[in-house]
């Protein structure tokens, strides 16, 4: 054996076959080892036996493995770590998922199990929150009753007799305070009825510009208590009449302007108005919303909105637009979303400051939501803030009735507006602007006082302009261009607080206007609390032309129609009596402006009226007499108008004492007979200077009238009218008979319809009679009932009566009228109180309808003011 | 005086009563407004045609209900009458049992009709009573020499 070799592979290899095999190798034996380790390597070992002749060799090949296994083995152990590291892998990356898998889904039974508790929680919040509603309307509702049976006790309590001054102011004070509690009471309830999704809202025809009007003049009152100007500037394309629910809408614009009102102490608010279609206004909603409101685009937009009238007007729906502008405090911009939320108070120290509970611009948002629209707060320069909304309204099918006017800029007239507040000077100022008149502005005595002189003196001496004088430089050149018109006719208008009242220089100043006063008509604006003496003087000077503060756009057409009509009849020319007629005419038409509450601004005229009355019937009078013969008198032409406008004045009068926002001729025309009574005593006392007599007697009386509201003071009311009654209801005939007669009505009653058909009848015949043969007076005498003014002033009709009843009634009544040209008012008296009913009562050709039981002030207004327009 | 101030106060108390209970409404207010001196017997005339007017009404539904086949059209008729009568003196309990009344007509009950109609009478005589009672104390204070206070 070779163990001691040098070559240490050899000797291992010989030292292993040594230690396996020992020397015991016979020579016949292969050894065939496979994986004889050596050393740190593998080896074949083989054996071979070469049996030479006289020597027998051994041999003893080593391979090791590596030449030949080498490859395979490499493969073999790559392979297997391969494999191994791939099933760990997988092991670990199949464990990972099913962490992931796990974690997600118990996540997804967590938020589930959230969700649900989420959504049972808002259940139950929704649950407690309409039950709250529900509870406060519930609340609020019983706790009107008894508010309301508190108010009902207090007004007796005021008009008690024996209060002592003390008691009577704190009686009054009481009432106001309970009147708070109300109005919260029902903000709380109409709140409530909102968000239950109960609150309906009506669908009728209304003139929205005269509402917002009636508002602007209410507010106008307290702004101006405040140094606060309000305007109102609605865009000439407004359509005049729009279906919705009118109270509500003039609710929304109350609070608004009210809110704006508590937080502007000085400067202005204003209320502008335009329109769009609302075709165009899907497409522009987002252009409109980036447009600064300043004066200066402001046109653009109109023209825009006037573009876009034009296009196609689809279902006659309209977007208005509405903005409230003012100069008050202002809301912090972060608080411009959260002040419509209920009981959000911008700051909150303003319940302590200005009182209110934070419910109003809710309650508005969620009206102009239900109405179609939207409103926010949006930007401004300067302080104070503009809130921003529109609405969705409906307009009427004959949807051109819009502001219509008269083409001014034919008329070649000149406007100079003499009015302190400087922004509704401005906005008036581009209007009139607009529609092609000549206007300029000035702000106080000295400069309009500066103009005048300029305008008329230069204009006398016809030869150019003086211009050195100290005017400023628009006024300057606004004067030089008036020069240039040919003959124009100069309208001033003059805000009563540029003449200094503290003092008498206010005598002067009008004296000084005099001397202009045959080249200009001048237009008064007064106060609502400016004093009798001012008026009187003014008249006296012959200036007509009064209106009441605030001016806006209907006033200003007023005025400008009024001056075109005088001028007209100047130019005109006829024969003296006519003029005075025509002048007396126009002057009844100035007197209607009159707009405040006095007699006086009616005695003047009617001295003069009454001078004209004596002359044309030259009977003594009696005072009680002289009634039925000024209703004579009224039907004849000459003194129509008269009648007329001491009926508008009292109207007018009774309107603007009642809530000016209520433009329904809802009123008893209490004057009336009082006018008339005025009008007697004046016919003997020609001279001014009674006037002043005339106006403590009538001051006297009205007190008078202030006092009890019993009928007795409005005796008389419906003096000569005869008005047929057709009811079945034998108590209600007597009633109503004797509350027409005790009113002065004629009454014929008749149990049906029939009946009724025949008593008109009976007159349409005898008209006919009349029209065929003139002097056949015979025919008149066989008809009883009829008497000698020979048809019915009104018919009250019930509509459930047996034989006939009062559609049917109508419906004849109307076709035998129908080739005459007589329309005989009929009113219809229903039980039934349902807007089909009225639907029902206006097809068949009724004028009006009341509701059993009869309101029998709401009768007689009706009566009068169907009856006075026939007059 | 004092016997005037108490019979004013009598009849202050009395028709609120009246009012309170339901017996009479505005309407009933309104109408004795409408009295002055030229036509002061106005409410007494028109509260006894009512009642004139109640019991002939009466007396007609119950005659056709009374019928074997009862003709509800005339009986609603009647009652629309009854209705609109007290609802215009402002016989507001009245006008509410009619109101109940015409539902049972249009249903065709008889039963109901019936027991309507004796509520009806009910009602009648006792608002009778009451309105003379109320004349009575209104005549009293008129005998002592006031005026008959205006009602509210």
């Amino acid at each position: 054996m070779a163990v001691d070799t040098e070559e240490p592979i050899i000797r291992m290899g010989a030292r292993w076959l040594e230690k396996v095999y020992g020397n015991k190798l016979t020579p016949g034996q292969i050894v065939q080892v496979e994986n004889a380790k050596l050393g740190d390597q593998q080896y074949y070992i083989d054996s071979f036996f070469l049996n030479l002749k006289r020597l027998p060799i051994v041999g003893v090949i080593i391979i090791p493995r590596r030449y030949i296994m080498g490859k395979v083995d490499e493969r073999a152990f790559k392979t297997l770590v391969i494999l191994i590291s791939a099933s760990l892998c997988i092991l670990v990356i199949g464990c990972v998922c099913i962490l992931i898998l796990t974690n997600g889904v118990s996540k997804e039974m967590k938020m589930r199990a959230e969700l649900i508790s989420h959504l049972d929680a808002r259940r139950r919040a929704e649950a407690s929150n309409n039950y709250k509603s529900q509870f406060l309307a519930n609340m609020s509702h019983e706790l009107r009753t008894p508010m309301a049976a508190v108010i009902g006790l207090l007004d007796i309590l005021i008009c008690d007799d024996c209060l002592t001054n003390e008691q009577y102011a704190t009686v009054t004070q009481i009432r106001k305070c309970s009147t708070a509690l109300l109005r919260l009471l029902n903000n709380i309830l109409d709140l409530s009825k909102v968000e239950s999704g109960k609150l309906v809202l009506e669908d009728a025809e209304f003139d929205l510009g005269r509402e917002l009007e009636g508002l602007i003049d209410m507010f106008s009152v307290q702004c101006i208590n405040h140094n606060v100007e309000a305007v109102l500037d609605l865009s000439d394309d407004m359509p005049k009449l729009v279906r919705g629910d009118s109270a509500r809408v003039v609710q929304i614009f109350a609070n608004l302007i009210s809110n704006s009102i508590k937080f502007t102490t000085t400067g202005h608010i204003i209320l502008r108005g335009w329109c769009e279609s609302f075709n165009t206004f899907n497409d522009a909603r987002f252009h409109l919303d980036q447009k600064k409101m300043r004066c200066a685009p402001k046109p653009k937009l109109r023209q825009q909105g006037n573009h876009m009238k034009k296009a196609w007007k689809k279902d006659n729906k309209m977007i208005l637009w509405f903005e409230i502008d003012d100069t008050g405090c202002g809301i912090d911009p972060g608080k411009w979303e959260s002040v419509f939320e209920s009981f959000e108070q911008a700051d909150p120290s303003t319940t302590r400051l200005h009182g209110g509970t934070g419910l109003g611009l809710c309650i508005v948002r969620t009206l102009v939501n239900k109405m179609g629209g939207e409103i926010k707060v949006v930007k401004k320069n300067g302080s104070g803030t503009l809130m921003r909304l529109y609405l969705l309204l409906n307009t009427p099918a004959d949807g051109a009735d819009l502001h219509c006017q008269a083409d001014f800029s034919s008329q070649n007239i000149v406007v100079l507006l003499a009015l302190y507040g400087s922004m509704g000077r401005v906005i008036m100022s581009q209007w009139l602007h607009k529609i092609g008149l000549t206007t300029s502005g000035v702000s106080d005595w000295n400069e309009l006082t500066q103009v005048l002189r300029k305008l008329f003196h230069g204009r006398r001496r016809e030869n150019g302009f003086d211009v050195n004088c100290s005017l400023n430089e628009p006024l300057k050149s606004e004067v030089l261009n008036i020069g240039d018109m040919k003959d124009p006719v100069f309208i001033i208008v003059v805000d009563i607080g540029l003449l200094d009242l503290s003092t008498d220089i206010w005598k002067e100043q009008i004296n000084f206007l005099d001397k202009f006063s045959g080249k200009a008509k001048f237009a008064w604006m007064l106060n609502h609390d400016t004093s009798n003496a001012i008026k009187m003087e003014l008249r006296k000077k012959g200036h007509l032309l009064m209106v009441n503060k605030p001016l806006y756009k209907a006033k200003m057409i007023h005025i400008l129609e009024t001056v075109i009509k005088e001028k007209d009849l100047e130019r005109q020319k006829q024969s003296p009596d006519a003029a005075r007629a025509k002048t007396k005419d126009g002057d009844m038409h100035e007197c209607l402006e009159i707009d405040s509450t006095h007699f006086d601004t009616a005695s003047s005229e009617e001295s003069d009226m009454a001078e004209m009355g004596k002359s044309n019937s030259p009977s003594t009078f009696h005072l009680r007499e002289k009634r039925r013969e000024t209703e004579k008198m009224a039907s004849e032409s000459q003194c129509q108008s008269f009648k007329k406008c001491l009926v508008e004045l009292a109207n007018v009068d009774a309107e603007s004492r009642e809530d000016p926002c209520q433009i329904r001729p809802n009123l008893p025309s209490t004057q009336y007979g009082k006018d008339m009574l005025v009008c007697n005593k004046q016919a003997p006392f020609s001279t001014q200077n009674e006037s002043s007599k005339h106006e403590e007697r009538i001051s006297e009386s009205s007190g008078h009238k202030e006092q009890g509201n019993s009928y007795s003071s409005k005796a008389g009311n419906l003096d000569g009218l005869r008005i047929l009654l057709a009811e079945d209801t034998p108590v209600l005939q007597r009633v109503a008979t004797i509350m027409l007669e005790k009113m002065g009505a004629k009454v014929i009653a008749v149990g049906d319809g029939l009946q009724a058909v025949e008593a008109l009848n009976c007159i349409s015949s005898e008209k006919d009679f009349k029209r065929e043969s003139p002097g056949d007076d015979g025919e008149r005498g066989s008809q009883t009932d009829i008497q000698d003014s020979p048809r019915y002033d009104l018919v009250l009709m019930d509509c459930q009566m047996p034989k006939m009843d009062g559609y049917e009634a109508t419906k004849a009544i109307r076709k035998s009228e129908s080739g005459t040209g007589f329309h005989i008012p009929i009113v219809a008296l229903t039980a039934h109180a349902m807007s089909s009913d009225e639907a029902k009562c206006l097809e068949v050709g009724m004028d009006a309808y009341l509701t059993k039981p009869i309101d029998y002030k709401l009768m007689v207004s009706t009566i009068l003011s169907l009856t006075k327009t026939t007059a | 005086m004092d016997l005037l101030s108490q019979l004013r106060g009598q009849i202050a108390d009395f028709s609120a009563f009246l009012h309170r209970e339901g017996f009479v409404d505005d309407q009933f207010t309104q109408l004795q407004k409408l009295r002055d001196e030229s036509s002061p017997g106005f409410v007494v005339e028109v509260v006894s045609l009512f009642f004139e007017d109640c019991e002939k009404l009466v007396n007609n539904m119950a005659k056709a209900l009374e019928q074997q086949i009862v003709d509800f059209k005339q009986v609603d008729s009647h009652v629309h009458q009854l209705k609109g009568s007290s609802s215009s003196i402002g016989a507001a309990r009245i006008h509410n049992v009619c109101i109940a009344f015409k539902t049972c007509c249009e249903d065709q009950n008889r039963d109901g009709c019936v027991r309507c109609l004796q509520q009806v009478n009910h009602e009648c005589i006792q608002l009778k009573n009451n309105l003379q009672t109320l004349f009575k104390l209104e005549q009293q204070i008129v005998a002592a020499g006031g005026s008959i206070p205006a009602m509210q």
